[in-house]
């Protein structure tokens, strides 16, 4: 009877696929699915040809953590660096041939940029258990997260019912009888490791470690509104005179500010800078997206404009010669001259601050009917005589 | 012990977040580092662990043995083989008693669903076997039998616990005729017979 349960087929557990599947490592992706059952969640990963099954029970399960992190930005910024390339080439005279290919291109980007905003915030999901922590990465998106969460907690919840209950306070008539009044609930400070390591449950007495912040010099930044400086002077010299110089001056204005975004980005990570500056560079990052969408704009109404083997000179084009370019102009000017100097400003502030050195501690202010302060104990000067024993 | 009561630290950098962090259901910024987090506690955290006895000896010769441990009195019998087992090789399994090498057969025979631990994607297999017949007409007389056998042999079958997707088959299909059709233009190609 035994060895007939044994190879007696497998009972089929029925599984409903969730939502959403991720990748995970470049060289060899792994694909990653989730599945619910009807008492566990089914980690499903795919390497090659081989599946790896993992069950997270729900009696079991006892944190799960969702981290919101930058990828989505980080997608966007690299399509969008891709893109405003496509359209400077777009607008430059020297890929006339090239203007449908490179508008095909660019508004493929367009749409995997738009495709990429509107899925949502990308978030890291983490799963634990007593036996450890486990990233889904199949939940990389915030909303999918949230409704994978609204699925699985009432089923989690529902599993740890009698668990709930054992753990639950004791009745309040056994705290009023006590003469210091109901005891104060014990604080619990749970630990939430994300290093998908197999660790045991963390006890409540876990000492937390806490990172200390990294001291920021503040070059990036420097560098970043200084550039943003040259580009406002850039700009309105760009917008009385024409030539050459100045085009390919703007190119290597549009690197300059690219590699300062994303340098200053990374150095003020988890630094000690003031968080006024962070905003600044943050506010920086988006104005230079926003930056980007207005000239794939302009882009894409000169091309039209001037047709596939249409005039050349930019002067001819109605489009610089309009208020609406001419108000985005001024517009650039402003908003870069207030990210530059604001910026430069405010790490002068900071530079001062840190120099200065240190106020002395002010006295504190004697009361009037004080008595003077008796004399410290006199020292024993080497020529006084010691008292004989 | 209550779930409200507990303090949780940053995923990101270990501070600890504001009060009332854990399951409020939305995301909470880390006063250190910024990043928001949203963390649901549930009851299995706070739960003490479980010890297991090592079984007792027996002390009367008309008590039942262990199958693994013939000294020790069985305190249970495995759901799957039958065999008598003492507290220390009784493996609790969603109200099934179970022993370890019920277990182990489960794992690397896939008799038992619950503990298949690995398994094959060959439905996956079918897909390439069927883009290769497409994309390389000379060698699509192996791949497209191949991905029409694993599309139509796994469907119900899928060697798998989670059931291969509606699409993947029916993409699987549709590619795998695709390639015989361009198999075929390319032996009446080269035999002439299109001219």
């Amino acid at each position: 009877m035994a060895e007939t349960a044994l190879q007696s087929p497998p009972n089929r557990i029925p599984y409903r696929r969730l939502r959403g599947r991720g990748y995970q490592g470049l060289v060899r992706p792994t694909l990653s699915r989730l599945y619910l059952g009807p008492d566990h969640l089914l980690l499903v990963e795919i390497e090659g040809y081989d599946e790896k099954y993992r069950r997270f029970y729900f009696r079991d399960v006892q944190t799960i953590a969702v981290r919101r992190d930058m990828r989505r930005m980080g997608l966007n910024l690299a399509l969008g660096i891709i893109w405003g390339l496509l359209s400077l080439a777009l607008i430059g005279p020297a890929l006339q041939g090239w203007f449908y290919p490179l508008g095909i291109a660019s508004s493929l980007f367009i749409l995997l940029i738009l495709v990429n905003t509107l899925r949502g915030a990308t978030c890291a999901a983490y799963i634990s258990t007593a036996a450890g922590t486990k990233r889904l990465y199949a939940l990389h998106r915030l909303p999918l997260a949230r409704r994978c969460l609204q699925e699985i907690r009432p089923l989690i919840q529902r599993a740890q019912e009698d668990l709930a209950a054992r753990l639950a306070p004791p009745p309040e008539a056994t705290a009023a009888d006590s003469p210091e009044g109901p005891p104060r609930p014990e604080l619990v400070r749970v630990k939430i490791d994300t290093s998908e390591k197999v660790v045991a449950a963390a006890p409540p007495e876990t000492p937390r470690i806490e990172e200390p912040l990294r001291h920021c010099t503040g070059i990036a930044h420097t560098f970043l509104f200084v550039v943003f400086l040259l580009s406002a002077v850039h700009s309105l010299a760009e917008f009385l005179f024409q030539g050459p110089v100045l085009k390919a001056f703007s190119a290597v204005l549009f690197f300059c500010i690219l590699t300062g975004i994303v340098w200053s980005l990374i150095s003020q990570r988890r630094s000690d800078l003031d968080s006024r500056l962070k905003k600044i560079a943050w506010a920086s990052f988006a104005y230079f997206v926003v930056l980007l969408f207005a000239a794939a704009i302009i882009g894409a109404t000169m091309a039209v404009e001037r047709g596939p083997f249409g005039i050349v000179e930019r002067k001819e084009l109605t489009v610089h010669n309009s208020t609406p370019y001419a108000v985005l102009m001024g517009a650039d000017i402003l908003v870069s001259v207030a990210i530059g100097l604001g910026g430069i400003l405010l790490l002068r502030r900071r530079r001062t601050e840190t120099l200065a050195p240190p106020a002395e501690p002010r006295p504190e202010p004697r009361p009037v009917d004080a008595q003077p302060p008796a004399p410290s104990v006199p020292s024993v000067s080497p020529e006084t005589p010691e008292p004989p024993v | 012990m209550a779930l409200s009561n507990i303090e949780v630290s940053c995923p990101s950098c270990g501070a600890a977040l504001p009060d009332g962090a854990a399951n409020s259901g939305n995301l909470t910024p880390c006063p250190r580092c910024g990043v928001r987090t949203l963390v649901e506690v549930y009851p299995a955290l706070l739960a003490p662990r479980e010890t297991k006895g090592v079984g007792e000896l027996i002390v009367d010769d008309k008590e039942a043995s262990c199958f693994y441990h013939p000294g020790k009195k069985a305190e249970a019998h495995c759901s799957y083989c039958g065999r008598f087992l003492c507290a220390l090789c009784d493996v609790d399994f969603d109200g099934k008693h179970l022993c370890s090498a019920c277990i182990q057969a489960g794992r690397t025979k896939g008799t038992l669903e619950e503990f298949r631990t690995a398994g094959k994607a060959h439905w996956l297999i079918g897909l390439h076997c069927a883009v290769a017949g497409l994309l390389f007409p000379y060698v699509g007389v192996f791949f497209v039998p191949a991905a029409f056998y694993y599309a139509i042999r796994y469907r119900k079958h899928p060697g798998s616990p989670v059931p291969p997707e509606r699409s993947s088959f029916v993409g699987t299909m549709v590619l795998a005729t695709l390639g015989a059709l361009a198999q075929a233009f390319w032996i009446m190609g080269i035999t002439g017979l299109l001219d």
